[in-house]
């Protein structure tokens, strides 16, 4: 390549004059190199199919030929040669199908047709894709299958436009079939001849040879008489068969003997012998009786074909088989040192799998070189065409292909094929899967694996290990051994996305997710140097929302928020005293929900006595639903228009004056409606279920039965049932109130399984399940009751609730509710619909100003509890209380330290993150006490006594046992991040700990089921290629994947 | 060779006013065309008519050359189908000049038509080029010999079997014609010794002597000018691999091959391009196939895959069961080719000049040229046309078709019964 740059002449007589001294071959062809520019292949070995590979190394093809072959050193490169870089992977010979049917089996009428040629029935222009994507791109072609002499078989390429370039050899050799599959020849037909037909009138049809006996007989006549030919040439009218057989015996054509048995090799073997011909043997199993004596062949068995058994598949042989141990490979060891060329071949159904059927010979003590020499060279010797294909040497075709690692290593697949040096297969990069390989994986959490695999499909990791499961059109991505790779950063805090500093403060309501824009230079900056996550706040004002987000091509929010963020300002007493009001606010709204659900709890069990209800309820209670989710958007938008909802104390009375919008006129009333009555049905259903398989034939450990039911509105079952050890997925499933009847249906490897049954007066589940043969009885009760209590009736439907209820909703029963009728009176709001169902609703609206009043007027009643009022600005406390998303907690001196961590951590139990704790250096100790984790940047260094050096704090937290993060602070120079732990890793962290801090940490602290930060199966595909270890000064970034997605590349310099 | 056509003296006719396409690369705008005798007298602008002349008015018309349709197994009554190497039957003892196949073919302006043994065989038979019009066959040929059919769809069993057939056929004709071409020289050799001992010695009876010349068989004849290059083959491939294989008969046997073309056969197309040789498309030119990897189904277009290829071809129509009308007709092929981008000169010229070349018919038809047989076909608008009309085709100078006096087209047309018979 070097010399592309220096003089042009120079360089091409420096080539012209190596190619001449070294490769006699080259010189010629080159001179046409100047039309078809030189390539040069450069990969990890190559193997040339005779001998043990070359490492290193570099083959030059010119004009579709090999010019040469050998270690990059040894290869001078012509100038203007294009430059194919393999890196680790791997260049074989075109593999070679020693035998094949590829111009289809037809057997003929006669059982003797040596003129037929078998190439006459090769398709050129079929699709050989399949062939040529396993590697294989020359294939011997043999006539039919089912006669004693089918024929001439003739050698072909399986790539390439000009049909006279394809074909390799034409006569092969003549092939002889001696077993079981030429026993049945039909009889044979004359038909009768037209008055016009110069053929000889009815020919004396020859007799079929049906038995070895004959066969061989019959052979040996026709060799008898064709050997005879070739002294006595006076034979006026030679037989057509004896002719044709002369003249391929003249031509010295091989003999391909298909000998199976014992016998039928025995009788190949003597053909051979009498008439001194030169065999091929294919397919040959009853070899014993002539181990140790193999040497005895060398005269005339030019060679062995055998084949391998079918991969993955089950053949179950008898025991006599067994017992003979007959593997197709036994005697391929005895054969090659015995001198007889062996080569492999698979039937045309498997050949496509070549490649495994060879390296099962591997059991035979083969070497990858000498299997891999049966599969090319070898048999481009057997079948004459080893002049052109099978080896890569000079002046040979440049019929290669490119492998993703060397031959017969389990993952190793076929990435491209050759055929004259022109790619006719190149893997598509289209595959979701993609594996990448390196000298180091880090997995995050401070472990980490030498010389690994990462399978990463779509955005997350499905693999990571020494070995690992990979599909066939997985690509490979391989970066050289001393590359390493780690976790995706994570920077705690980053002004990114926003392509600026967040200033100001923030409302907890705020959705920062929906802001980001992922064209902020700044993002591209800090990706390129590994940073993946990163978490966006406002540094100004307390309780504001953070979140965290992926640095991909389209910033993807992973939650939103991801934690609240506080701030202590002001004096410590005046921070905490703050903040405590803000946590105190927040609590209330979290207590008050809390509340409402209990007593929501307690007012369905209460009202639970009721079983079964009226039509009218159940109607109703679909209602309710339909309002519940209504009022859900409602509220949801109302919380966006009013941001002091927080403190606002809802009324009704506030409500209806407060102006909706149009949109909102209907949905409104309608919550309020729900609010009065939101009814459940009693729930039978939902919860745990246990109990027991009723069947002797099993054994207990498979008795019993556990369900996991969730019945909707509905009346449909979801959930899971887990029989026998197993845990399936319901596929679907009912319920029928009426009848108290549940139906389910789950899949069991591959197959429905029904469970049906009823529940009993105890809400007991008895029923059956069929099993294949036999139904078994099912036996179940609710361990674990989870369903919502039922909404009790009002009393005057009681006296109904005896009576079936009916599937038809009763029309509106006249209360004292008013009708249709009364609609223009009532409403002065004009509504679409007519139906007593709208007026019924309306009905509601009207008096919902007074919500107590109407259950009051009906009856004394329960009440369902008071639905507290939704505020989107306070929902997240709901999930920091509950312990969901931790508090970033920002202080700055020791005093504010202490406090807050009393304060958050201790007082609320809240999980807490303290934010520029640097003060701590002056007190290692203070957080012992508590639970609390710790962010630290931008600054890692702290100068406590001007005569001590200053304090590496990532290292002081480290040795304090607390688990910290980094954040840059940053916003264009938060890629700057891993440089600043560089720093800090040179002043004492250790590197795991500075990578946990970097990846790890921050997922565990913020969440404990975080996809990010760590490499393992399961997770987000985020990771950082570096050249070396990770924080050494000469590291670089190679490469950076997110969420699968390869978002960085160095380009490599040249 | 080739046979007069009609001797009987005729009145001249003169075409006047037409539009008249050459096909010589001249188009003359209201000329005129004068024919005698069967031949084309002149053609020109402005010429001095006969006063005996029979006029054709051809204002506002088209004057064209008669079509010639370069493959058809049309025409024909009891072809041969079953025997498979007979190398020496000839079509012309089974065409049926009653045959409506022929009505059809003037009607659509067909005035030549090369009648080809069919695919059914293997060497099937000898192809003719006959006119479509006259009553006996004697006088409709053209060209008597117009080539060997070689069928490579196997009749029965596979490929390699047929192929087998048809070398053992090629090879014993081969090394017949050796033995033939060695006992020549070797007669020569031994004539010319015999001839110094007749002048040295006295006359002996040479009979006795000489080796009994043996009689050739009418296959050996037929094989012998097959091989020999003096009847051209005419090779039907099915498929784009009986493409490869004829390519390689062709180079073995040194064969002057014309190949006419299954529709899979598109696949070979740079394979037929690269052995440039005159082209006979299927019949079927659109259709849809399915890749059998990916499943996809893809249009292909025959005059545009071969075009593209730079491959020279003419038509051919299906027989009259094929899927789509259209393809029926000639005309209808060859505007279907003009539709896929071939030009329109390009696709007159396939539907005259190119078959005439094809078959070494051009000295006689093909174009309007003094001196050509008198085959014309006068359009009633530009050719390839919706809406155009064969007003009347004339062969050999005689008025074989004229739309006026089509009783079928008139009953296809009005629907109305004729009561002209």
């Amino acid at each position: 390549m070097k010399l592309v740059q220096t003089n042009f002449s120079f360089a091409f007589l420096v080539a012209l004059l190596i190619a001449a001294s070294t490769l006699l071959l080259a010189a010629p062809t080159l001179s046409t190199a100047q039309n078809a520019p030189a390539e040069i292949y450069f990969a990890k070995q190559i193997w040339n199919g005779k001998d043990a590979p070359i490492q290193d190394a570099a083959m030059l093809v010119v004009d579709g030929k090999i010019t040469a072959v050998g270690p990059r050193a040894d290869i001078s490169i012509p100038a203007g040669s294009i430059t194919h870089e393999l890196g680790s992977q791997v260049i074989i010979p075109g593999l070679i199908a020693a035998h094949t049917n590829l111009s289809g089996t037809v057997s003929e009428e006669r059982t003797l047709t040596p003129n037929i040629h078998a190439l006459d029935g090769f398709d050129f222009f079929a699709d050989r894709h399949n062939y040529l994507k396993s590697g294989i791109t020359t294939a011997q072609v043999s006539p039919g299958n089912g006669r004693l002499m089918p024929g001439v078989g003739g050698v072909v390429r399986l790539a390439g436009d000009d049909i006279s370039e394809r074909i390799l050899n034409d006569e092969e050799s003549l092939r002889i079939i001696l077993n079981s599959t030429v026993r049945n020849a039909p009889r044979i037909y004359e038909p009768p001849v037209g008055p016009v037909s110069e053929d000889r009138p009815l020919l004396q049809t020859r007799p079929q040879l049906t038995t070895l006996t004959a066969s061989l007989a019959g052979l040996r006549q026709i060799f008898k008489q064709a050997t005879a030919k070739q002294t006595d040439v006076t034979d006026e009218e030679p037989d057509a068969i004896v002719g044709a057989v002369a003249s391929l015996i003249k031509n010295k054509l091989p003999l391909r003997i298909t000998a199976t048995t014992t016998p039928e090799i025995r009788g190949a073997l003597s053909l051979a012998k009498e008439f001194d011909l030169k065999i091929i043997l294919v397919d040959c199993a009853g070899l014993e009786p002539f181990s140790k004596a193999f040497g005895d062949w060398k005269k005339h068995v030019k060679g062995v074909v055998l084949s391998g058994s079918t991969p993955g598949q089950i053949t179950n042989p008898t025991i006599d088989q067994i017992a003979a141990a007959m593997e197709p490979w036994k005697y391929a060891r005895e054969l090659m040192d015995a001198g007889i060329p062996v080569a492999i071949r698979s039937s045309d159904a498997n050949l496509t799998r070549l490649m495994f059927i060879a390296g099962q010979f591997m059991q035979d003590d083969l070497t990858p070189t000498e299997l891999l020499s049966a599969i090319t060279s070898t048999p481009a010797a057997l079948l004459g065409v080893n002049q052109k294909v099978g080896s890569l040497e000079n002046g040979k075709l440049a019929d290669f292909v490119v492998l993703s690692d060397a031959p017969f290593q389990l993952h190793t697949r076929v990435t491209a094929t050759f055929s004259a040096g022109k790619p006719v297969f190149e893997k598509t990069r289209k595959t979701q899967t993609t594996i990448v390989l390196a000298g180091r994986i880090y997995l995050g959490d401070g472990k980490y694996l030498e010389n690994g695999n990462v399978v990463v499909k779509g955005k997350t990791v499905r693999g990571v290990g020494a070995s690992v499961s990979s599909p066939a059109n997985a690509n490979f991505k391989s970066f050289n051994n001393g590359a390493v790779i780690v976790p995706g950063y994570v920077d705690m805090g980053a002004g990114l996305g926003l392509g600026g500093p967040l200033t100001g403060s923030l409302a907890l309501s705020t959705k920062l997710g929906e802001q980001l824009y992922a064209d902020d230079p700044a993002i591209e900056y800090a990706r390129k140097n590994g940073i993946t996550t990163a978490l966006l706040s406002s540094s100004s004002g307390s309780a504001s929302p953070v979140v965290a987000f992926k640095l991909g091509n389209d910033t993807r929010v992973i939650s939103d928020p991801i934690a609240i963020r506080f701030k202590l300002n002001g004096s410590t007493a005046a921070g905490i005293a703050s903040n405590e009001k803000i946590l105190k606010a927040g609590k209330a709204y979290v207590d008050s929900w809390i509340k409402y659900e209990k007593d929501l709890a307690l007012y369905e069990a209460k009202s639970k006595a009721a079983k079964t209800k009226s039509p009218e309820d159940l109607k109703k209670e679909a209602d309710a639903k339909k309002a519940a989710e209504a009022k859900k958007a409602a509220e949801a938008k109302k919380a966006e228009e009013a941001k002091k909802a927080a403190e606002a104390k809802a009324t009704s009375k506030d409500e209806a004056k407060k102006p909706d919008s149009k949109n909102d006129v209907k949905e409104k009333p309608e919550e309020k409606k729900e609010e009065k009555k939101e009814v459940v049905l009693p729930d039978p259903i939902t919860g745990t279920w246990e109990g027991e398989l009723d069947s002797e034939r099993l054994p207990p450990q498979f008795k019993a039965i556990k369900l996991e039911l969730v019945l909707n509105e509905e009346n449909q079952v979801s959930g899971s049932v887990e029989v026998m050890r197993t845990k399936n997925d319901l596929k679907k499933g009912s319920f029928d109130r009426t009848t108290r009847e549940l139906i389910m249906t789950i899949e069991r490897r591959g197959a429905e399984l029904d469970l049906s049954g009823k529940l009993d007066e105890q809400g007991a589940f008895r029923g059956s399940m069929n099993m294949g043969r036999a139904d078994v009885v099912i036996n179940a009760t609710r361990t674990v009751d989870k369903s919502k209590k039922p909404t009790p009736k009002p009393k005057e439907d009681k006296p109904k609730e005896d009576k079936p209820a009916k599937e038809t909703p009763a029309k509106e029963k006249p209360k004292d509710k008013p009708k249709e009728g009364d609609k223009p009176k009532e409403g002065d709001k004009p509504k679409e619909g007519d139906k007593p169902k709208e007026g019924d609703k309306k009905e509601a609206n009207q008096g919902d100003a007074k919500p107590a009043e109407k259950p009051a007027e009906k009856k004394e009643e329960l009440k369902p509890p008071k639905k507290p009022r939704l505020s989107t600005a306070m929902e997240p406390y709901k999930a920091l209380f509950a312990g969901e998303i931790p508090a970033i907690v920002e202080s700055r001196d020791l005093y504010s330290i202490k406090a807050a961590a009393e304060l958050f951590s201790k007082t609320y139990k809240l999980r807490t993150i303290l934010v520029g704790a640097d003060d701590l250096a002056r007190d290692p100790d203070l957080l012992k006490d508590y639970n609390v984790s710790v962010c630290t940047g931008p600054t890692f260094s702290v100068t406590v006594d001007q005569k001590e050096p200053p304090t590496n704090m990532p290292q002081l937290f480290a040795n304090e046992q607390l688990s910290f993060g980094f954040q840059s602070g940053g916003t264009t120079g938060a890629g700057q991040l891993p440089a600043a732990v560089q720093y800090v890793v040179s002043r004492g962290l250790s590197t795991t700990d500075a990578l946990s801090a970097l990846t790890s940490n921050p997922a565990k602290m913020l969440s404990q089921d975080s996809t990010f930060g760590s490499i393992e199966a399961g997770k987000d595909a985020d990771r950082v290629v570096l050249s070396g270890p990770p924080f050494e000064f000469s590291t670089k970034v190679l490469a950076v994947m997110i969420d699968g997605q390869w978002v960085y590349e160095r380009e490599e310099q040249k | 060779m080739v046979a007069g056509s009609f001797s009987v003296a005729q009145k001249p006719i003169a075409i006047k006013g037409g539009k008249v396409i050459t096909m010589t690369g001249e188009t003359i705008e209201n000329g005129t065309v004068i024919v005698r005798d069967g031949r084309i007298a002149a053609v020109g602008k402005d010429l001095k008519v006969p006063v005996e002349a029979q006029i054709i008015d051809a204002t506002d018309q088209v004057v064209m050359p008669g079509f010639v349709e370069a493959h058809t197994s049309s025409g024909m009554s009891q072809a041969n189908e079953t025997n498979q190497t007979v190398p020496y039957l000839s079509v012309i003892d089974s065409i049926d000049p009653m045959n409506s196949y022929f009505r059809d073919a003037r009607r659509n302006g067909i005035t030549s038509v090369a009648i080809t043994p069919g695919n059914s065989t293997l060497i099937g038979g000898q192809a003719a080029v006959i006119k479509t019009g006259g009553d006996f066959v004697d006088e409709m040929i053209l060209k008597p010999v117009a080539g060997i059919k070689i069928s490579l769809r196997p009749v029965s069993g596979g490929r390699m079997s047929h192929l087998a057939k048809l070398r053992k056929a090629l090879d014993a004709a081969k090394k017949k014609l050796a033995d033939k071409a060695e006992a020549k020289k070797d007669k020569d050799k031994k004539e010319s010794a015999d001839k110094k001992k007749d002048t040295d010695k006295e006359k002996k009876p040479s009979t006795a002597t000489q080796p009994e010349t043996k009689v050739e068989s009418e296959l050996d004849k037929a094989m012998f000018a097959l091989l020999e290059g003096e009847i051209p083959a005419i090779i039907y491939c099915e498929k784009a691999m009986d493409v490869g294989q004829a390519i390689r008969l062709i180079k073995e046997y040194k064969l002057d091959a014309k190949m006419v073309l299954g529709r899979d056969c598109h696949k070979a197309a740079a394979q037929v391009a690269q052995m440039d040789l005159p082209v006979v498309l299927d019949s079927t030119m659109v259709y849809w196939e399915e890749d059998p990897r990916t499943k996809e189904e893809k249009k292909i277009v025959l005059p545009e895959i071969f075009r593209e290829h730079g491959v020279k071809f003419v038509f051919q129509v299906a027989r009259s069961n094929s899927q789509t009308l259209g393809s029926n007709f000639l005309w209808y092929q060859a505007a279907t080719a003009v539709k896929y981008g071939m030009s329109e000169q390009d696709a007159l010229e396939a539907l005259t000049i190119l078959p005439a070349k094809l078959h070494g018919v051009e000295k006689f038809v093909g174009t309007i040229e003094k001196g050509k047989d008198a085959d014309l076909v006068i359009l009633s608008g530009d050719p390839l046309k919706v809406g155009t009309w064969v007003d009347k085709t004339i062969v050999s100078g005689e008025v074989v078709y004229e739309k006026d006096k089509d009783e079928q087209l008139k009953r296809l047309l009005t629907g109305e019964e004729t009561d002209s018979e």
